[in-house]
């Protein structure tokens, strides 16, 4: 279609074409705290299509459309970044509509594809529809049989039919590859969108940027000149009510599977020949593959037990609501991870995820090794301390540099310092949600920031050999106190090869 | 009492650390800010402005006003520090510097000029009348990487930039302009959709209503919506009385195009309604960023905004 000439500017975004949203879940936890309140932003900032509707799906009943309304109001004035007025919240709400209805009941897909018609006619949807499955993903092959059954997922020549999916994609290779024949069976690969929020978010965005439109970082980015780097997702929350969840899942599953190893992908890529999805997504993609599998030896676990954190007493994970009083599963976890090629042979990778630890952070460090010969007296470079270039992820997204400097006197001596730069203080918008962008995403049909079937199998086969391992042998976590940096074991991890983590 | 720039740069790092106290105070260097402004409640509401700029504050601002009475260059400087985001130890600090001096500006000019972080471009912010040929204007534009004027509040500055632009020294808009972004937003939407998209071309009529007190925004919008057409639509402009919004602003937009006709209206702020024929009538968010906001948008471009250049050569 030829560029509206009106938006072929520096200052005009890209709407996407028209299209509806039909919301399976809409009355649960996801899509009342951020897929709603992310809409009624974009809304906010004139990014929704012209023609737009949002159908939520779900078997109790709301109360019709009118009820659905209220109902996304409340959340949105809990929920949105920006507050609701009722000028705005208006305009917005015309667009909202509710369908009860089981899943797994014929009738209401029939009921669905009556609604879809209504909206292409009186809001100008156009034949374009986006699937949000936000549910248990046990309902995601009902769901989709029920749409493929019913002739919703087919696209035509002139109109798309799009699906997202949310994590956990599987809990293991075997059911992460069933999952994904399943949502097949009625949409193929490139009508799927695999959410995963931290690519979404704009620091996660700034590696590519960072590392391929300067200069100065890219030849120093490899084995040659990095000692190691460390990737932190540290929360200081526990379970919060999730613990039934949580039991199933565990830290490896919830974090470093999918996050973690996501943004480990950004870190370790080769630079793409383009900036177009499909180019960026090969790249990411190949550095998974050159992962070598973790071995259990290089893994800790732990799980917290009770301890002062966030300056109240926390209790223990297996105190926590929904967990089972013996429960071994881990809150914490430590591991090192080798990837095998040309540019990170030998440079350990140190991935450490936990709840219950003093902060919440999540940064990429990059250390770099130290000079080959210091012309200086020991005395002088005591305080010395190795380069490290950290990109914090959040909070405070932005990056920093340490780097030796010269205390001011007359002898020499040196100290390390920090340089920082910081988004919030740089640029004048402030970053949007990261669902904000990636609905965007969805809806213009970019795929660059959703993971595609062959990178979450490659992150699966990372770390199958853990799960294999635990299943035989069934090895109990290390416990650490809530408040704490984790269990002992994962800095003897670290100092075995003669480092020591970083304190966020 | 005079002041020197050797006698400011002291006052501010005493005031950034004791604004910082205990804590890093730091600086991200993104650009300088001049404004010059020949009334010191104007200048008082644009130092208020940056200092409630949440993001992008420059690294230091320089909020100059002409006096008449003035024999020399007074300084009253501050500094804005704010944590940054949630529990971190260290602060962001912006630096403010009132400069007051006599109004033919040479004087401002060369202490704006010492007082320039370096290496970064500079903004100059135009809140007065714009003569091109004369001082305070003239001294002051060689510093200038970027000019930013404001033609809502001196409507005659449309008329100057054209002449501005064709010498191409700096990168040039107006904040009239700005304001209108939301507005264009909503008008390029009708013309996204397929059925009505050839239609731009065929442009007959613009009809503006605004609020009386400027004509800048309506005109911008019609300078940018006539270069966008093939053809040489007809103009009406129509000043009403609103005691409900700020002069300026803009109420009503009837386009015909292609022998339909397209309206979109804002009743209030925070909405506006569009009927398109053959569609259903739609609302959309429409709110004029408040100074502070428009400002901050400004600060983001570094590179020239054709679309702005063409809508003023549309005008001119
Ligand atoms: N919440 C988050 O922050 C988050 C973060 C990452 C990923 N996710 C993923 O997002 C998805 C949704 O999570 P959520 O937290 O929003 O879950 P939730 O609060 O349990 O919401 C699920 C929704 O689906 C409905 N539902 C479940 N089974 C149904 C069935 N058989 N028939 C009809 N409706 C059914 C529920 O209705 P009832 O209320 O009637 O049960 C509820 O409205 C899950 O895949 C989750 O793993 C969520």
């Amino acid at each position: 279609m030829a560029v509206n000439p009106l938006r072929d500017e520096l200052r005009m975004h890209r709407v996407p074409g028209p299209c509806a949203m039909v919301i399976f879940g809409g009355q649960g936890d996801l899509a009342g705290r951020k897929l709603v309140p992310a809409l009624y932003n974009l809304y906010l900032r004139r990014l929704l299509p012209t023609g737009f509707a949002l159908i939520g799906i779900g078997r109790r009943d709301a109360g019709g459309d009118e009820g659905y309304r209220a109902e996304m109001r409340a959340r949105c004035e809990s929920f949105s970044r920006t507050p609701v007025t009722e000028v705005e919240w208006q305009g917005f709400a015309a667009m909202l509509h509710w369908i009860t209805g089981n899943f797994d009941d014929a009738a209401t897909y029939a009921a669905l594809a009556a609604r879809l018609a209504a909206a292409d006619t009186d809001l100008g949807t156009a034949g374009n529809v986006l699937y949000y499955l936000s549910v248990p993903p046990s309902q995601f092959p009902v769901i989709v049989d029920g749409l493929g059954d019913a002739g919703l997922a087919a696209e035509t020549d002139r109109t798309f039919r799009r699906v997202v999916i949310e994590k956990p994609f599987g809990s293991d290779l075997a059911s992460s590859a069933a999952l994904n024949a399943s949502v097949h069976r009625a949409f193929a690969e490139r009508q799927i969108f695999r959410i995963d929020h931290y690519l979404g978010k704009e620091s996660v965005q700034n590696i590519l940027v960072f590392r391929f439109a300067n200069g100065i970082f890219e030849p120093v980015w490899n084995r040659n000149f990095i000692d190691h780097v460390q990737i932190t997702v540290a929360e200081s929350i526990g379970v919060e009510g999730r613990g039934r969840f949580y039991e199933e899942a565990g830290a490896l599953r919830d974090i470093v599977q999918n996050h973690m190893l996501q943004v480990l992908s950004f870190v370790a890529m080769e630079p793409p020949a383009s900036f177009d999805a499909e180019a960026v997504r090969d790249e990411r993609g190949k550095a998974l593959v050159s992962c070598r599998p973790v071995r259990p030896a290089d893994v800790v676990r732990g799980q917290y037990v009770a301890g002062h954190a966030d300056g109240r007493l926390a209790r223990s994970y297996r105190e926590e609501e929904g967990v089972g009083a013996h429960s071994d599963v881990e809150t914490y976890i430590a591991m090192r991870l080798l990837i095998d090629n040309w540019r990170w042979a030998d440079t350990p990778i140190y991935l450490r995820t936990g709840k219950r630890l003093p902060k919440r952070v999540t940064e990429v460090a990059i250390q770099f090794k130290r000079v080959p010969h210091l012309p200086f007296s020991y005395a002088a470079a005591e305080q010395l301390e190795p380069n490290v270039l950290v990109l914090r992820i959040q909070p405070n997204e932005g990056i920093s540099l340490r780097f030796g400097a010269k205390v001011p006197s007359e002898r020499i001596q040196i100290r390390t310092v920090n340089m920082d730069f910081q988004y919030d203080t740089a640029f004048s918008s402030s970053p949007a949600e990261a669902y904000e962008t990636l609905l965007l995403d969805v809806m213009r049909g970019d795929g660059t920031n959703f993971p595609r079937q062959d990178a979450v199998e490659e992150s699966w086969r990372i770390i199958e050999p853990l799960l294999d391992s635990w299943q035989l042998q069934g090895g109990g976590p290390h416990h650490y106190e809530a408040g704490s940096w984790g269990p002992e074991a994962a800095d003897e991890l670290v100092a075995r090869d003669r480092r020591r983590w970083r304190r966020p | 009492m005079t002041t020197t720039p050797l006698q400011i740069e002291r006052e501010l790092a005493a005031l950034r650390g004791s604004a910082a106290g205990e804590q890093a105070g730091m600086r991200t260097h993104i650009v300088d800010l001049v404004a010059f402004a020949d009334d010191a409640a104007v200048a008082t509401a644009c130092a208020n402005a940056i200092g409630a700029l949440r993001h992008s504050r420059p690294s230091r601002a320089l909020v100059a006003c002409g006096i008449a009475t003035a024999t020399g260059v007074t300084a009253e400087s501050s500094v804005f520090c704010s944590p940054m985001q949630e529990g971190g130890h260290s602060l962001v600090c912006c630096e403010l510097v009132r400069l007051q001096g006599p109004s033919d500006g040479v004087a401002l000019a060369s202490m704006a000029a010492s007082l320039l972080l370096p290496d970064l471009p500079v903004f100059l912010l135009w809140l007065a009348p714009l003569d091109p040929d004369e001082t305070p204007f003239a001294s002051l534009r060689p510093l200038a990487t970027r000019l930013v004027t404001d033609s809502t509040r001196h409507p005659a500055t449309l008329d100057v930039l054209g002449g501005l632009i064709a010498q191409g020294r700096e990168i040039v808009t107006d904040l009239a302009w700005t304001k209108i972004t939301g507005w264009r937003e909503v008008i390029a939407a009708i013309f996204d959709d397929p059925d009505h998209a050839e239609r731009l071309g065929r442009l007959e009529q613009i009809a503006i209503r605004y609020v009386r007190g400027s004509a800048a925004q309506a005109r911008l919008l019609a300078g940018w919506l006539a270069s966008s057409a093939e053809t040489d639509p007809a103009l009406a402009l129509d000043p009403v009385a609103r005691d409900d919004m700020r002069a300026g602003s803009l109420l009503q937009v009837a386009l015909t195009a292609g022998g339909v006709r397209f309206v979109v209206d804002r009743p209030e702020e925070g909405v506006a309604i569009v009927d398109a024929p053959g569609r259903p009538r739609r609302w959309v968010a429409l709110r004029v960023p408040p100074f502070e906001t428009l400002i901050g948008e400004e600060l983001d471009f570094l590179t020239q905004d054709h679309a702005f250049l063409r809508a003023v050569a549309a005008v001119s």
